[in-house]
């Protein structure tokens, strides 16, 4: 394996839509040899979350099964301490980082991935891309 | 569709002959993974079979009018 990526909600949900930039990541990543997907398995609550939301219940099953072919990967308790300073350190930046985008960074970073996501709160961290 | 269908440490890329299709199947694999996963002639090995291509998350949800994935909104208390 020669790159290791992490994708969070936003990159799965650009990839399920089939965007110009979900296409790029599909091409790049997921159907690349010699690069490995990693996913917080909290990703799958989230995409499941966003579907009831919408009142698209029917599409979770399929949805979670095709994001549960990358590698899925626990929140653990290094994850969990990491993200908790991560937390503080994105906030002094964006005042609406989430626990839920420090774990996604604090496993990419224990895990030697690059985080694929576009969420505004990772402005300027230097292992986070949008594509 | 089957969960975790690869086996991403240990993948190597080989192509099917397809009029062997339904019949037996010599599998070859190449040099460097036989070497790197310490395979040895008359040892069982499992194969997982997956079509190259495209991925089955692509497009799976392209019948939903599309809105970009927001986890702070998803997080917040009001449905507006």
């Amino acid at each position: 394996m020669n790159e290791i990526v992490l994708f969070d909600s936003w990159a799965w949900w650009e990839v399920l839509e089939e965007t110009p930039a979900g296409r790029v990541l599909s091409e790049r990543y997921l159907e690349a040899r010699r690069v490995r997907v990693l996913t917080v398995d909290y990703t799958l609550a989230e995409v499941a979350a966003k579907l009831a939301r919408i009142d698209r219940a029917q599409d979770i099953e399929g949805a979670l099964d095709a994001i549960s072919t990358a590698d899925m990967i626990p929140i653990t308790s290094q994850v969990a301490a990491l993200a908790a300073t991560l937390q503080v350190e994105l906030r002094r930046e964006n005042g609406d980082a989430s626990v839920g985008d420090a774990v996604m960074l604090a496993a990419a970073r224990l895990h030697g991935a690059i985080l694929i996501s576009g969420d505004p709160c990772y402005a300027g961290q230097r292992d986070v891309r949008t594509s | 569709m089957a969960r975790k269908a690869r086996e991403a440490a240990t993948e190597a890329e080989v192509t099917v002959v397809p009029k062997r299709i339904g019949g037996s199947l010599a599998v070859f694999l190449p040099a460097d993974f036989v070497r790197r996963e310490g395979i040895r002639e008359g040892q069982s090995i499992r194969v997982v079979v997956r079509a190259k291509g495209r991925h089955p998350a692509l497009g799976l949800l392209k019948h939903i009018p599309y809105e970009p994935f927001n986890r702070h909104e998803l997080e917040s208390k009001s449905d507006e």
